[in-house]
């Protein structure tokens, strides 16, 4: 089981790689539509690559309101 | 098509096209690769007549208001007719605002009653305007799981009167909905309508939109805007259409329903048509022959 530090940091390697950001430019803290220049949809795209790495479904409804990367981490480790 | 120009409201416009269009499909809601219900004319009203009779028998009636806020789905809908059937004004808000925001215009409203998502009222009911918001005395939450907490709220599926309610007429001139604008330009502004400009706007946007039995809109602009609740609500159902609504509106989720439902209309904003046309791109590269086909006439 992964501890929600470890999650955050495979979310925030997966942001970077996706999103093409230099790896460890990204803190968990980061808003992640200013700190990547993303727009909703974009965001879309993101979870669902966040759902096939960790193999999970995540509700579009869960993420609502949702811009940090901490607090997404946090809804991903619920559903673990 | 019913012919609108005999009508005097949204809901007796509704009420007849309920029973002319009885078998036909009227909405799908599919979320991911599931199909989650598929409802003809016949099953919608079987599913509003309970909740226009609990609300009848709570004493809502003419000119009471209440809202919704909710992501588009069949509840939605059902919902809103069940407000009109018994002679309410709808208060449809957008989900996306934040909670404080939801209850100030809650309060602005003067809505009495609320209908919202599970999700949605876990972040409602802990917000500060909740406390100053002393008009919303009955909230029903959708889809809450069976041992949620749901802090004075009832459960919407139990809230069910039993008997037919009887149906409360209204005139053209009578206010329907208060539609709020999203406030970029300042504070958001309750716009007043009544049931003779959705009448009217009806009339106009089917001339464009050319809803009939069998033909499919896939709802995905948020039903309390006014193009969604016209070209996403009203018009197809007076015509016997049928709505498509995605629980998940992913890019990939949105490009697959086209083809899997057979999609006739969608109404987009530049922003969603764009992120589709890259999702159509991208996939076409990977796909086989016929899929890059269907991308090139949909982007020529």
């Amino acid at each position: 089981m992964r501890t929600l530090e470890q999650t955050t940091q495979e979310v925030l390697d997966l942001a970077s790689k996706h999103f093409h950001v230099p790896a460890g430019s990204l803190a968990p803290e980061d808003d992640f539509f200013k700190k990547l220049g993303i727009d909703s949809l974009q965001t879309l795209e993101m979870l669902s690559r966040l759902e096939n790495h960790f193999g999970i479904e995540l509700p579009d409804y869960e993420v609502q309101g949702v811009s940090d990367f901490r607090t997404l981490a946090s809804r991903i480790q619920s559903r673990l | 098509m019913l012919d609108l120009s005999k009508y005097q409201s949204i809901g007796a416009a509704l009420q007849d096209a309920l029973d002319q269009f009885s078998n036909e499909v009227c909405l799908i809601e599919s979320d991911r690769e599931r199909e989650k219900e598929r409802l003809t004319y016949r099953d919608f009203k079987a599913r509003a007549h309970p909740l226009a009779k609990a609300l009848e028998d709570m004493g809502f009636g003419v000119d009471d208001r209440a809202s919704i806020i909710m992501t588009n789905q069949s509840k939605w809908l059902i919902s809103a007719y069940a407000v009109f059937f018994v002679g309410g004004v709808l208060v449809p808000l957008d989900y996306k605002l934040t909670p404080d925001e939801q209850w100030h215009l809650l309060k602005h409203s003067g809505a009495t009653v609320l209908v919202t998502e599970y999700p949605i009222w876990r972040q409602l009911s802990v917000a500060e305007g909740r406390f100053t918001t002393t008009n919303v005395k009955t909230v029903l939450v959708t889809e809450a799981p069976p041992s949620a907490d749901l802090q004075g709220a009832a459960r919407w599926e139990e809230f069910q009167g039993s008997g037919e309610p009887a149906f409360v007429p209204r005139a053209r001139r009578d206010l329907a909905s208060i539609v709020y604008s999203s406030g970029t330009g300042g504070r958001p502004k309750g716009c007043l309508m009544t049931h003779q400009n959705y009448l009217e706007q009806c009339i106009a946007l089917t001339s464009i939109y050319r809803f009939s039995p069998g033909v499919r809109y896939l709802s995905i602009l948020p039903t309390n805007h006014a193009i969604d609740f016209m070209v996403g609500f009203f018009g197809p159902f007076i015509c016997g259409a049928a709505v498509v609504h995605l629980r998940t509106l992913r890019p990939e989720y949105v490009r697959e329903a086209f083809s899997k439902y057979k999609i006739t209309y969608v109404s987009l904003v530049p922003l969603v048509l764009k992120n589709l046309q890259k999702a159509y791109r991208r996939a076409s590269t990977g796909f086989p022959p016929a899929n890059a086909k269907s991308l090139t006439r949909l982007w020529p």
